[in-house]
């Protein structure tokens, strides 16, 4: 069967940091937190990680961007803007949830985004992540779903593309 | 290969006690504490039950003798090698293994035909299955290594395979290896001399990924621009051959990188004239290639106070705005060394700086950096001077920096470590006017890569771990290291392995224990790198003690320096040296994917009795009137219902002045024996606990993660006063799941709230449940929202601050 083959004219591969020190890995907590009812999401990359995608991603001259997102303030704006645009979650009809951005934070090494949605009862939880995948094969976004101090995660890599990746949530639930 | 079934029937044994030789049948307890004896190998006369090398260790002895000339225009390297093989094993050898990693690159290599589309397989560029109404993609990276592969022979050619006389050698070439077979077996303590002639079209280190290879500078000045030239394993380099798995042969799939033997090298490598060669080695004819400014300038960096120019940046300018047809001969000579790079342009500045390390071994180490324009300032101030601070404090925990040299260079690999010499990948930025400038993470980016490749020399380049097999045995430790030296540097720098940084990895279900062969770990970074630097960081400060670890952490060092130390090595001499049984330690952290999470569930107060009636019986009266009355009585009393009792006071009897707490004669003569009965030490026991009023309290663990560990308490008092108690890790070893502590207190000493590990120096994955009594423990998002503000931890002013001050724009006013 022939398969048609796409080719992607904006992707470079960055060949960094690859050989020898830890690779590109982003961490992503879905919270359910009972106190709020809320769905608390946090996603946390590697500032350096993010930096030279941000380069990448960004025509920073044109913008006039620093592109240094450890301080200036447009640019880990624009950082969280692609980040918010590259997450999504539906629900188990893969209806795409509403998500409220809280805002950012950088802290230590890390940039930190907030979103939320209010929590409802769902037995699977879609999930999208592509953040960093369009310029960078490697990176992969670690997501850890807890619930009721219980942990099931996903690794979402480039290969898995843009499609829905379901989590079946542990039988307890959110009430 | 048996020796590795071996190894994986002993992982399996660790990974399940369902699958060890020794198997709980009944019920469900698990030995946290199980020694690991049956799951180490058995020790022997090659290496002991201490973690030392035995009294019979050996290893085998390889040295070098190569002549190379760099064709530039072609981008191609031949020559011919010189090997001399020493068998020091008591076994006789009837071949030898070589390994051929240039031939990991080509087409038909298990590296490449095992690359799944779409999915892992290789580093490098990837592609992607299709998925939903996605069609497949190949990415442009992918595309352009395909392109190389077309365009460029790939591997290794090879001929004259002879030994000393001239005798042609019988050999098989299989995939990135090579078998040369002996003209005879080669006896213990015997040498074998063979030379061969090879060459290999040098791999765009940018389009395939190679830690190694030439990256292009099309912009430089000279027609046809410029390239930087790194060559690692860039010889046919014979594989390691030890007591515990015979010949390491094997092959590089792309991610386990090396290990070799040790041995002397000889290299000659002829490269265009105007072109710097860096190298593993000392220089042996300066006289040949440097200018005798360049030498003057070396000796006054001996002693500088900041690197000195060898080549300045305007003379690497010039030299890369040039070109020539002419060529030089570098010469290095290494001695004792396990492998060697080197790396070679006209583009390069290089800078050098003397590091007084003292000491006999080494005294004066020159640290040198080479890097091209690109490089710049960030470069300039900061790559020599890191290389001497990561040696500094590396040498303080290890031993001596053993080698004359110790040099940073900067080319197209993010960061790779041989024998003194590093490849580092961090640069400045070119802005629209021209200028380059740094953001700060780039900088601390630089730092990092930099002391942690330089942290390389200490493991696995000199203690010979086996990346291959156990990535963690020198990526873990030196990350470990580099986070000591990176806090060293400036505590505000943020990087270093702190426990908090694992969590999330640690707390997920997608993961493999440590005790994995590198090509077979899910996720190389936190499993290999993170996870143990974090597990050393939590033994050295939570359970060892600075002063206990750092002993033991040297002492494997010491024992282990230039030579080949194993897992179990590692494992028996941290316990040995510190005399601490840490098999718990090592079985939790490094052969599962348990993860720490401690509870503590509940605290109760308990009250001594005095077993005397007359004070008993009154307090337990004095209980039952505390509680609160009854309801139903309160809401007769309110409706002013009269009791029968109290219409009818004629009628009354013993119990109506004596309740079921009066203390009866029989109660006093009970008492009155048991004293007597009392031992004269129970009696004084009862008597002293008695007058003290103590407080006793009961607290209650569980152990939800799995992991083993002390439990970490911070005891706060209703008189604000706080104690930190630690509960050692052995309190789990016959109930791991959950267990129970007393805790007295002085009278008048109450107990007010209890917190396990308060400081988060133990990973524990979920802090809600760390507080008694409970506590809301605001989310991550919840504490964002309640106070925003906290961003910014510095600001980088650089390129803003040499921003034109401009007119503002005309405003738009009404009128």
């Amino acid at each position: 069967m022939l398969k048609r083959v796409f080719l992607i004219i904006i992707m470079v591969m960055v060949p960094f940091w690859a050989q020898a020190h830890q690779q590109k890995e982003a961490y992503i907590t879905l919270l359910f937190n009972e106190n709020s009812g809320n769905l608390e999401i946090s996603h946390r990359f590697l500032i350096h990680d993010a930096e030279h995608i941000f380069a990448e991603l960004f025509d920073i001259k044109a913008l006039d961007l620093s592109g240094d997102i450890l301080t200036d303030e447009r640019t880990q704006a624009a950082f969280a803007a692609y980040l918010s645009t590259h997450f999504s979650l539906a629900d188990k009809n893969k209806n795409e949830l509403n998500l409220d951005l809280l805002g950012y934070e950088v802290e230590g090494k890390y940039f930190w985004l907030y979103q939320e949605t209010p929590a409802s009862e769902t037995e699977v939880l879609h999930i999208k992540h592509t953040a960093l995948h369009d310029v960078w094969d490697k990176q992969i976004n670690h997501i850890n779903v807890e619930i009721d101090g219980s942990v099931t995660s996903v690794r979402l890599q480039k290969r898995e593309g843009s499609a829905w990746r379901s989590v079946k949530l542990p039988s307890q639930g959110v009430e | 290969m048996i020796s590795r079934s071996i190894a994986s029937v002993l992982l399996l044994c660790a990974l399940s006690t369902s699958h060890s030789a020794i198997q709980q049948t009944k019920g469900d307890f698990q030995d946290k504490f199980r020694q690991l004896e049956e799951v180490l190998p058995t020790p022997n006369d090659y290496r002991n039950a201490a973690g030392e090398p035995g009294k019979e260790y050996w290893q085998q002895k390889v040295d070098y003798n190569i002549d190379i000339t760099l064709d530039e225009d072609k981008r191609r390297i031949s020559g011919t090698q010189t090997v001399t093989y020493t068998n020091n094993s008591p076994y006789r050898l009837k071949y030898l293994w070589v390994q051929l990693e240039q031939n990991r690159f080509k087409k038909d290599s298990i590296a490449e035909r095992s690359a799944a589309f779409g999915g892992i397989g290789r580093r490098g560029p990837k592609t992607q299955l299709p998925s939903g109404d996605k069609p497949a993609r190949i990415s442009m990276a992918e595309l352009r290594r395909n392109q190389f592969y077309d365009d460029v022979e790939i591997g290794y050619e090879l001929s004259d395979i002879v030994d000393s006389n001239g005798n042609a050698l019988d050999f098989i070439v299989n995939g990135a290896q090579m078998r040369i077979d002996l003209p005879t077996p080669l006896q213990s303590g015997e040498s074998f001399e063979y030379s061969l002639k090879y060459a290999y079209n040098v791999l765009e280190e940018n389009a395939v990924v190679a830690r190694a290879g030439y990256e292009h500078f099309p912009d430089d000045v000279r027609k046809g621009g410029n390239d930087i030239f790194l060559f690692a394993q860039w010889f046919p380099r014979v594989a390691a051959y030890s007591d515990y798995e015979a010949w390491h042969n094997k092959e590089f799939l792309g991610r386990g990188e090396f290990t070799l033997e040790f041995g002397d090298y000889d290299v000659k490598m002829t490269v265009p004239a105007d072109h710097i060669v860096a190298s593993t080695g000392i220089l042996q004819n300066p006289d040949d290639v440097l200018t005798q400014t360049q030498k003057e300038r070396l000796k006054k960096a001996e002693t500088a106070k900041r690197p000195v120019f060898v080549v300045t940046a305007a003379e690497a300018l010039a030299n890369e705005a040039q070109g020539t047809s002419k060529s030089k001969t570098w010469h290095f000579n290494a001695v004792n060394v396990r492998d060697f790079a080197w790396a070679s342009s006209r583009k390069f500045m290089w800078d050098a700086k003397g590091f007084d390390q003292g000491g006999d071994v080494q005294p004066l180490v020159m640290a040198m950096s080479y890097f091209p324009k690109e490089g710049g300032e960030l470069w300039r101030k900061y790559s020599t001077e890191s290389v001497i601070h990561a040696m500094e404090v590396y040498s303080r925990y290890t031993f001596d920096y053993p080698y004359p040299t110790s040099i940073s260079v900067n080319g197209p690999v993010g960061g790779m470590e041989y024998p003194m010499i590093t490849f580092n990948g961090p640069r400045t930025k070119l802005n629209k006017d021209d200028t380059r400038t740094y953001t700060l993470a780039e900088k601390r980016f630089l730092l990092g890569v930099v002391i942690h490749e330089v942290g390389h020399n200490y493991f696995p380049m000199i203690v010979n771990s086996d990346e291959r097999q156990w990535t963690w045995m020198d990526e873990g430790l030196n990350s470990f290291l580099d986070g000591v030296a990176g806090r060293e540097w400036d505590p505000q720098i943020p990087w270093g392995v702190e426990p908090r940084d694992i969590v999330p990895y640690m707390k997920s279900n997608v993961q493999v224990p440590i005790m994995t062969q590198s090509d077979s770990v899910l996720k190389l970074g936190p499993n290999a790198y993170t996870k143990p630097a974090a597990a050393l960081n939590i033994l050295r400060e939570v359970i060892l003690g600075r002063e206990l670890f750092d002993f033991a952490f040297k002492e494997y060092s010491v024992r282990w320096q230039d030579k080949r130390p194993t897992p179990s090595d590692f494992f028996r001499t941290m316990e040995e040296a510190s005399g601490v049984d840490l098999d718990w330690f090592w079985r939790g952290w490094f052969y599962t994917t348990d993860h720490v999470d401690i509870s503590i569930d509940r605290v109760y107060k308990l009250e001594l009795d005095t077993l005397n009636p007359e004070i008993d019986l009154k307090r337990r009266r004095q209980e039952e009137a505390d509680e609160p009355s009854s309801l139903f009585v309160e809401r007769n009393k309110q409706e002013g219902r009269k009791l029968w009792v109290d219409l009818n006071k004629d009628i009354k009897d013993f119990y109506d002045t004596h309740d079921r707490f009066t203390v009866t004669n029989k109660d006093r003569n009970k008492y009155a024996q048991m004293l007597e009965d009392l031992d004269p030490n129970e009696r004084k026991a009862l008597e002293r606990a008695i007058k003290e009023k103590q407080n006793y309290y009961v607290m209650n663990f569980s152990n939800l993660g799995g992991l083993v560990m002390p439990i970490l308490l911070e005891l706060t008092y209703t008189n604000g006063k706080k104690e930190h108690l630690e509960l050692p890790a052995e309190i789990w070893r016959r109930s791991p799941k959950a267990v129970s502590k007393l805790l007295i207190t002085d009278k008048g000493k109450e107990l007010k709230s209890v917190v396990v590990d308060a400081g988060w120096e133990t990973a524990d994955v979920d802090v809600n449940n760390n507080h008694y009594p409970r506590q809301i423990i605001s989310s991550r998002i919840e504490a964002f929202k309640k106070e925003k503000g906290k961003k910014r931890v510095s600001k980088d002013l650089m390129h803003e601050f040499e921003t034109k001050l401009k007119d503002p724009k005309k405003g738009f006013h009404k009128k």
